[in-house]
């Protein structure tokens, strides 16, 4: 099936970003970092430490208090629940499109694509409310993928599963990523998560935040999870993480 | 379907329970039928009257019905208005609000002077009843859409037309059958007073002519009337309700 992997996907340069909110609250004190095209990067950090503040400046929600990012459209899924209530599956994955106002019936057919591609047929007429917590998840990230925007900024896409259906769904995104080479900027709070998907990973300081350490992650893909490598890093990011804490 | 038949056997053994001791209290203190009628008294009038209680009713509906349409309407308007705007909402809003102190029964006189004795005097109480909670509902519901909605939307590059269309007003649209069944109820009451206070026709009119000529078994009877319209006029807008808000009960309608 054709996902447009013929598109280009643009990179992202955040430069000296700064945010400071009218309440006084500073959230960012200055972060920099770069993403190449196609590339993935996972932002992790402590709670609060502004991890969504800087994705919704990323998405060009909010504006930084100073400094600038450079970055090609974004599609940005929303930590909490977004899926339209009064709509069907189906129709909410196809959202973007209908807002872009592209042919329904085209972009109809390659959400259906994608549904039966990721167990989700026979669900497309269903209400959210009668999906699980899973299938909602899959049909919002759907829905980001069919906004066919060049960056994907994910805010904790899969924070409120249980552990096997959240295994599950981060090998399928992965495999969705392999296919689509979009830049993918994913903001979780597993550093397991985040060594098992990530080209870089972006630890950040507690507020207001800096760039505590950024690196890559050189193990080739798929990655097990009992990979001795990655049990390493993540004992050092987890160590670096306490120690941020304190 | 036997949840719901269940669900309605207590208020009806409750309802029979109390109608049997009314006409019980009544037989054996002997009240007589122009102080407390029986209910089986009032239940053979109101079948023996059916057709004039009919024709009164068939008014009253008209006045109701024209009351929540114009009240209905003039809410949405000005409740969209107040929620898109913070300086109506600063104008508007605090007199809105204190109108709703003003007694209905106050003013209905006055209405009567104004527009005479025919259907729209009654019309402009119900629908100055039925208006206040279509405001507060339009303008609450439509407030209803999460920041993270509102963050996805904007995200897209949605317009304002667009977020209103696609997100603000479905959203609103539980709260908004929330406040169209109160005002139903409200307006049913609006053209009753409306009746009361100077009419021809309609169940109000024929309940102050019952009461004067001590027909009190067809005050009942057009009480009932009046009561089962009322029924039917939120009984109807539930079942509206349900059908465009199909995607909120859980359970039923599985799939398409």
């Amino acid at each position: 099936m054709t996902l447009h992997t013929d598109r280009p996907s643009g990179g992202i340069v955040v430069d000296r970003v700064t945010k400071t909110f009218r309440t006084g609250t500073e959230a960012i004190a200055s972060i920099s970092w770069t993403a190449p095209e196609g590339s993935w990067t996972t932002v992790v950090g402590p709670s609060g430490c502004g991890k969504t503040t800087l994705l919704r400046i990323v998405a060009g929600l909010i504006s930084p208090s100073a400094g600038a990012v450079r970055a090609a459209p974004t599609a940005y899924l929303p930590q909490a629940d977004t899926l339209l209530p009064w709509r069907t599956a189906l129709e909410n994955a196809i959202l973007a499109a209908e807002i872009d106002r592209q042919s329904s019936a085209k972009v109809r057919g390659e959400a259906r694509d994608l549904f039966a591609r990721f167990g989700l047929s026979g669900f497309e007429g269903t209400y959210p409310a009668q999906l699980s917590g899973g299938m909602r998840q899959r049909v919002a990230l759907i829905r980001t993928f069919l906004a066919r925007r060049d960056i994907l900024l994910l805010d904790e896409p899969l924070g409120s599963l249980d552990p096997l259906t959240r295994i599950s769904l981060q090998e399928w995104l992965l495999s969705v990523w392999a296919e689509l080479r979009r830049t993918v900027v994913l903001v979780t709070h597993d550093v397991e998560e985040a060594l098992v998907l990530s080209d870089r990973i972006v630890i950040l300081s507690d507020r207001p935040s800096t760039v505590e350490e950024a690196f890559s992650v050189d193990l080739p893909r798929p990655r097990s999870r009992t990979d001795p490598r990655l049990i390493e890093k993540r004992a050092a990011v987890l160590s670096l993480l306490l120690g941020v804490r304190s | 379907m036997i949840e719901r038949a269940r669900s309605a056997i207590a208020p009806l053994v409750l309802l029979v329970a109390a109608l049997g001791i009314w006409e019980t209290g009544v037989r054996i203190a002997s009240v007589p039928a122009y102080i407390l009628p029986a209910p089986s008294r009032i239940a053979m009038t109101f079948v023996a009257r059916f057709p004039l209680l009919l024709g009164h009713a068939a008014v009253t509906v008209t006045e109701i019905a024209l009351g929540i349409a114009l009240g209905g309407l003039a809410g949405l308007v000005l409740g969209t208005a107040v929620f898109h705007s913070r300086t109506i909402e600063r104008a508007v809003y605090p007199l809105v609000i204190g109108s709703q102190m003003v007694p209905v029964f106050a003013i209905a006189p006055l209405l009567i002077v104004w527009f005479g004795y025919g259907l729209w005097p009654k019309v402009a109480v119900a629908a100055l009843i039925s208006f206040f909670p279509v405001v507060v509902n339009t303008r609450d519901g439509l407030a209803a859409a999460s920041e993270e909605m509102l963050d996805l939307f904007r995200s897209l590059g949605a317009d304002r037309r667009q977020i209103f269309l696609k997100l603000r007003l479905p959203a609103a649209l539980p709260s908004l059958f929330s406040g169209a069944k109160v005002a139903v109820t409200l307006s049913v009451v609006g053209a009753t007073i409306g009746e009361w206070v100077g009419a021809r026709r309609g169940l109000g009119y024929l309940m102050i002519q019952s009461n004067a000529l001590l027909r009190i078994d067809l005050v009942f009877a057009a009480i009932l009337m009046l009561t089962l319209l009322g029924l039917l006029l939120f009984g109807g807008f539930r079942i509206i309700e349900q059908r465009a808000l199909r995607w909120r009960a859980p359970g039923d309608g599985k799939k398409e």
